[in-house]
């Protein structure tokens, strides 16, 4: 170690905060410093002494800088601490941040609903919620005055035609099943365009549906969700098999899950889609009517005169639809027993979710 | 529809529980949605008949589908024949043959009119009749028992010795059963005699020609009448009754005689009297479909492998008409079962009693396509999940809204929200127009959490909104809304910004997340807003939403009065950006900046100016393109924007920090320092203003 190192070291040890380091490296190292100043004697020496002077002081210089770094560090870190020291935190106050708001149980489960579907290639299609009387009635089998249409107590469109349920009329739709009418129609449209083959088709349709009712049980808007899948060889054991799968999926892999005989004018043959009961296992409680089962969704075959009225050729084509309710999903899942708690927008029950 | 398990042991010898009894009909078709243990130890099923099931609404219908299931043989009512015991000289004339197939009349002279036995008048309480006397009670009895409805006359009110069928031909005032005096416009169907109606065909007899007590002639009335016509009757005069709910469903027009002589053979045993004319006119005859079936098509229908066999069993049972033909079948079905027209109808009853439980459950193959998935659902998700950590929650609210919206919100005659969907038939009779918008949902969510001491309201709502085209579909639009209160109560930390800037906080990554970056902000021209605390935003030169404060004369108006009202809004299209929610995934969405390679060099400039000047107005002439033809800014950032002590009165002092760059070169300092100082001239020069010194 030379002279310079140790009388260096001796005033760092002096040295106990960053304004104190700073005036010495700038003692040592600034423009005026000790090296400059060594550096200067340079000339005064004989040649060939200059050569090893340059190389000690350099060496002293790295070292200099080094040390002067290395304890700077040191004190950096220890000032931070004691002025934290001088001021420290309560760790049990609340973190500054925005609390998450809630997501609607009808966005969740719709949600939950569509990446199971996705997930087995569905596609997401939709359609407009005001429909034509052919959309959401006629071109699903259900006729003029045919009393299927006592099951749907329909919002009409005013100014839309003159009579209800006539041509031209237009209505809040009363389900998602429209939408597989135009979806099938513009396939068939595609395919006589381009002069290919009807590809397989399965999606699902979610959205707001209407129906004049309102009580705890009923609103006159909710949402469901739709699904058809149509290709070459589709059967009603498929039907089954997705059906189940699909309820496995949403409310575990052991509920009990029926299929039976029922009418929609638009599958044949048509079933209900029914569930053990979550709440009593199948023992009978109030939510099954002491049945055991739980009414969750409606399904069959896709009619063939459905097939025909957008021209599906029922010879090579066969299908299924679906269609369930999402509030009452949601209703099972969370034991909700009041529909209206919905659409009251009120924070105390949706921040829940 | 109410079923006696007693009555239905009557036609089948089952050992079956009435529990058992009720799953093979829920399980064939015929929901059982209740039961209920009379004191006798009868069980009366509620069944839900679907409205193609005609043939179940009676007992011997029950009893067929329970029969099939079972393979046990139903037993029928014995039906005796009567001829005519003399001529009664009366006449059934149908007019309107389309409307009424068919009528079949029978006269009994002679009857006793009294209460029905204690057996029958049971069976009718607990079907949910009420009993009358003896004749009605039959007419009843049989029409629970066939599912064909039935009238009885008092044959000595009908004038004119004869039945005429037609339909009104201008507005008819009728007198019902019920004592109601009624007007049925033109077309209704009615049963007249020589004088006019008697009843109005398939709803409900006519008061005059009533049965009563000193009755003693009767014509026993039953008849074929089309159903729409029947439920356009009903409809129109409010009337249901248990032979209504029949016949819009469709009877069965082979069995009304047989239902006529049914109730014939009960009067003479329990009212007396004899059968002096038998009438049976059937004008429109009805053909029976026949039906082509293969076992194949049933095979792979239904992904069962079912046997020709099985096939016809079940069939015949149902009293469906097989001829086979080499595993082929030639189907035709009885005449009460008029909802099987096709193939599928019939695989449908194949499957039924076969039952759905024993056809196994199988995931369909299908081969892999691809779809084209547009992007909205994925963007939407993005969407709530930013404005949920954003402290945000989702509201559904109805679709229908009420015309004080506009009053409320101060929305000008003439805007666009005023082109309004009315509903026919509105729940609520103020509420019968469909949403333009839906800042007054919200505002009403607000209130509604407020009346529950929110101090606290944030929520949004994505849903579609409904615009009058004039020409048949309204124009469907995706909006967003959000609000956000503060009832500026204590908190623990301050809140970094004022409320506006926090709600147009909340809009600036909606947009970015929507790739939107062309919009366009300037004051807002909406007067439920604050002055000067509001902007609308557009794109492209159409306006596609607002935020800013609520006016506190619109928080007035919704009764929420605070000493200092603090509710800011945005409301927007999120479905017509410049890159559209609805934008199909074909091409790259935009081209990356790949400019970070070279270094950047960074300057920064403070400067005070007029009130009037808005940061956007500074950084607008910042990026002046004369001034930096080769695009060497890449960024320019506002890091303070400061009014008060130092600065004079109307001007403040706005602080930008900005970063060059060149995209294939290291910049020199020099250049920049020239164009720097460029920039700032040109600031001081335009604005007026000074560098802060």
């Amino acid at each position: 170690m030379t002279a310079l190192q140790e009388l260096f070291l001796k005033e760092l040890e002096a040295v106990t905060s960053t304004t104190a380091l700073r005036e010495l490296r700038s003692r040592y190292t600034g423009k005026n410093g000790v090296i400059t100043g060594e550096l200067k004697k340079l000339p005064t020496l004989a040649p060939h002494e200059r050569a090893a002077f340059g190389k000690q002081v350099n060496t002293d210089k790295v070292f200099i800088e080094e040390r002067l770094k290395e304890y700077e560090q040191v004190l950096i870190s220890k000032e931070i601490k004691s002025k934290l020291s001088k001021d420290p935190v309560d760790i049990t106050l609340p973190g500054y941040y925005k609390k998450p708001g809630g997501r609607h149980p009808v966005t969740i489960v719709l949600a939950e609903i569509a990446d199971i579907f996705v997930s087995m290639g569905f596609s997401i299609e939709e359609g407009p919620e005001v429909e034509s009387d052919y959309y959401n009635f006629s071109a699903l089998n259900i006729p003029r005055n045919h009393p299927a249409r006592d099951m749907q107590d329909t919002f009409y469109i005013e100014n839309s035609a003159d009579g209800q349920s006539g041509e031209g009329a237009f209505v809040l739709r009363t389900h998602t099943s429209p939408v597989q009418i135009r979806v099938m129609e513009k396939r068939v449209n595609e395919s006589r365009t381009n002069g290919t083959p009807l590809p397989p088709l399965r999606f699902i349709a979610p959205g707001k549906v209407y129906r004049c009712d309102s009580d705890v049980s009923h609103s006159p808007m909710f949402h469901q969700v739709e699904g058809l899948v149509v290709d070459k060889n589709i059967s009603f054991a498929n039907l089954k098999g997705l059906l189940e799968g699909f309820l496995h999926k949403v409310f575990g892999p052991s509920v009990p899950v029926r299929l039976r005989p029922s009418f929609f004018p638009f599958t044949e043959p048509s079933a209900e889609v029914d569930m053990g009961c979550y709440f009593c296992k199948g023992g009978g409680c109030r939510v099954c009517k002491g049945t055991g089962w739980i009414e969750i969704m409606g399904a069959g075959m896709v009619d063939p005169r459905v097939f025909k009225n957008v021209g599906y050729d029922t010879g090579q084509y066969s299908g299924f639809a679906f269609g369930m309710g999402i509030e009452r999903i949601a209703s099972l899942k969370y034991g909700i027993d009041d529909i209206r708690l919905y659409y009251e927008g009120d924070l105390r029950f949706l921040r829940q979710f | 529809m109410l079923i006696s398990y007693n009555w239905l042991k009557e036609y089948i010898d089952f050992k079956e529980s009435p529990e058992a009894i009720a799953d093979i009909l829920t399980m064939s078709g015929l929901e059982v949605e209740s039961n209920k243990t009379l004191d006798d130890g009868d069980v009366i099923l509620e069944l839900n008949v679907t409205p193609n099931r005609a043939d179940c609404l009676s007992v011997i219908g029950v009893a067929r589908d329970v029969s099939a299931v079972l393979k046990k043989k139903l037993k029928r009512p014995e039906i005796n024949d009567f001829k005519n015991d003399g001529d009664a000289g009366f006449k059934v004339e149908i007019i309107d043959k389309h409307l009424c197939h068919r009528y079949c009349g029978i006269i009994i002279n002679g009857v006793n009119v009294a209460p029905s036995p204690d057996w029958m008048q049971k069976r009718l309480n607990s079907s949910g009749i009420r009993p009358i006397n003896n004749v009605v009670d039959i007419t009843n009895y049989v029409l629970l028992e066939f599912g064909q409805p039935l009238h009885a006359f008092d044959l000595k009110k009908l004038k004119g010795d004869k039945i005429i069928v037609r339909a009104a031909e201008e507005p008819q005032a009728v007198t019902t059963l019920d004592g109601a005096a009624r007007t049925v416009p033109a077309g209704t169907l009615l049963i007249c005699d020589a004088d006019g109606p008697v009843a109005l065909a398939g709803v409900m007899g006519g008061q005059g020609s009533a049965v009563s007590d000193t009755t003693t002639d009767i014509l026993i009335e039953s008849a074929w009448f089309e159903s729409a016509s029947i439920r356009v009757t009903s409809k129109r005069t409010g009337l249901r009754s248990e032979s209504s709910f029949r016949f819009e469903r469709q009877t069965d027009i082979d069995g009304v005689k047989n239902a006529a002589l049914r109730a014939v053979s009960l009067m003479i045993e329990l009212c007396g009297g004899r059968v002096s004319g038998v009438i049976d006119n059937y004008p429109t005859r009805y053909e029976t479909p026949q039906i082509a079936l293969t076992r194949e098509k049933v095979q792979g229908f239904l992904g069962v492998q079912i046997t020709g066999d099985e096939i016809e069993d079940i069939l015949k049972r149902l009293d469906f008409k097989v001829e086979r033909q080499t595993g082929d079948f030639i189907v035709t079905p009885p005449s009460f079962r008029r909802d099987i027209e096709l193939e599928a109808d019939l695989i449908e009853e194949v499957a039924r009693i076969y039952g759905y439980n024993n056809i196994p459950p199988v995931m369909p193959e299908l081969s892999l396509a691809i779809n084209n998935v547009s992007d909205k659902h994925k963007k939407l998700s993005e969407l709530r999940h930013s404005l949920r950590y954003a402290g945000f929650t989702e509201t559904i609210n109805y679709s229908f809204t009420t015309r004080e919206d506009f009053t409320l919100l101060d929305i000008p005659a003439g805007d666009e929200r005023r082109k309004v969907v009315t509903v026919k038939n509105p729940l609520q009779k103020d509420y019968d127009i469909l949403r333009t918008f839906l800042l007054p949902s919200l505002l009403r969510n607000l209130k509604y959490n407020i009346s529950f001491s929110a101090k606290e309201v944030n929520i949004y709502e994505i849903s579609t909104v409904f615009f009058e085209t004039g020409n048949g579909f309204p124009a469907e639009r995706l909006k967003l809304a959000v609000l956000s209160y503060s009832s500026g109560g204590k908190k623990l930390y301050t809140e970094p910004a004022a409320h506006f800037y926090r709600i147009k906080g909340q809009l600036e990554p909606i947009l970015s997340g929507l790739r939107c970056v062309k919009y366009e902000l300037r004051p807002s021209n909406e007067d439920f807003l604050e002055n000067d605390q509001s902007a609308d935003v557009f794109i492209g030169g159409e306006k596609i939403g607002f935020f800013g404060l609520l006016s506190a004369e619109t928080a007035a108006r919704f009764e929420m009065i605070d000493d200092k009202p603090d509710i800011a809004v945005f409301e927007m299209f999120i479905d017509k950006t410049d890159a559209p929610i609805e934008h199909e995934r074909t091409i790259p969405m935009f081209s990356a900046n790949l400019m970070f390679k070279y270094p950047s060099i960074e300057r920064d400039i403070a400067i005070v100016v007029d009130d009037a000047y808005q940061s956007g107005d500074i950084i607008n002439l910042i990026k002046t393109e004369h001034l930096d033809p080769e695009r060497l800014i890449e960024s320019v950032e506002i890091f303070d924007h400061y009014k008060g002590k130092n600065i004079p009165e109307g001007k403040k002092s706005l602080a930008f920090h900005i970063v060059y760059r060149a995209r294939e070169r290291t910049l020199l300092e020099s250049e920049i320092d020239a164009l720097h100082a460029e920039i700032v001239r040109r600031i001081i020069s335009k604005t007026g203003g000074a560098l802060r010194a």
